[in-house]
């Protein structure tokens, strides 16, 4: 069955879907950046804050490939990928307020990501209602 | 960090995010003021660059080589992939692309002086 071709669905790469794809892009470039230097300088002092630092960098780049990946395998990950960091950053978000001798070092999720804007928590919601938008399955 | 460096790429990015906002506002995609604001923006950063690896060389320390020089480098890219990136997109998102990128660069211009004066 054919829906109605009366609602053109919003091409998810384009429009807003380009913006953002740029901002995914650009918080890969920077946890990427930020984590490769932790790990490779200062990795003994806070291992595990380092390695969430590593973890998001993955889940951004993940993402930036997935939304930009057409098709509804490409929706389907860009979906999981946003409900991993939107778990991501309440849980790290959380745990960092409750237990904050665990984060000696801030990660990219830390205080649900207020070092950088809080954009990491605004992200994948901004996603998700996008993917909403642009359904494809 | 020299300051008129700094400030010449802090408020290169903020008149980027600027244009790139006025576009989005009036309906238009990136245009001839965004590749020259991104050209000036990124000839600013590679002086920055090469100024950064003289005082490097020289008997003064820099806090935080490393990441001061990854900072460098992603920041020579980030205005010409954005443009690049915008004006894939015929619309006026293309300019809000443009106009985050400025963004993004002010506040990196904002971090790098901070990086630079760590010891």
């Amino acid at each position: 069955m054919n829906e109605p071709v009366s609602s053109p669905r919003p091409s998810r790469t384009s429009g807003p879907g380009r913006v953002l794809i740029g901002v995914y892009a650009l918080f890969f470039l920077a946890a990427a950046a930020r984590a490769g230097v932790q790990l490779a300088t200062q990795f003994h002092e806070a291992p595990v804050a380092y390695l969430l630092s590593a973890v998001a960098a993955l889940i951004y780049g993940f993402s930036t490939f997935s939304l930009s990946k057409k098709g509804p395998l490409g929706w389907r990950m860009a979906r999981i990928a946003a409900i991993v960091e939107i778990v991501g950053v309440l849980t790290i978000g959380t745990v960092s307020i409750l237990a904050p001798a665990d984060f000696p070092r801030a990660t990219v999720w830390s205080y649900y990501g207020i070092g950088y804007g809080l954009i990491p928590l605004a992200l994948p919601i901004l996603a998700l209602m996008w993917l909403r938008r642009t359904r494809e399955i | 960090m020299q300051d008129w460096l700094k400030w010449s790429i802090l408020g290169l990015g903020l008149l980027q995010a600027l244009v790139g906002y006025v576009q989005f506002r009036r309906k238009q995609s990136p245009g001839r003021t965004d590749l020259v604001v991104g050209g000036v923006l990124t000839l600013v950063v590679a002086v920055q660059l090469v100024v950064a690896a003289v005082v490097l060389s020289g008997p003064k320390s820099i806090g935080e080589p490393v990441t001061l020089f990854g900072y460098l480098v992603a920041m020579l890219f980030v205005p010409a992939a954005a443009l690049w990136w915008g004006r894939l997109d015929e619309s006026r998102w293309g300019s809000l692309v443009v106009a985050i990128s400025g963004l993004a660069m002010a506040v990196l211009a904002v971090r790098l002086g901070q990086i630079w004066a760590t010891r």
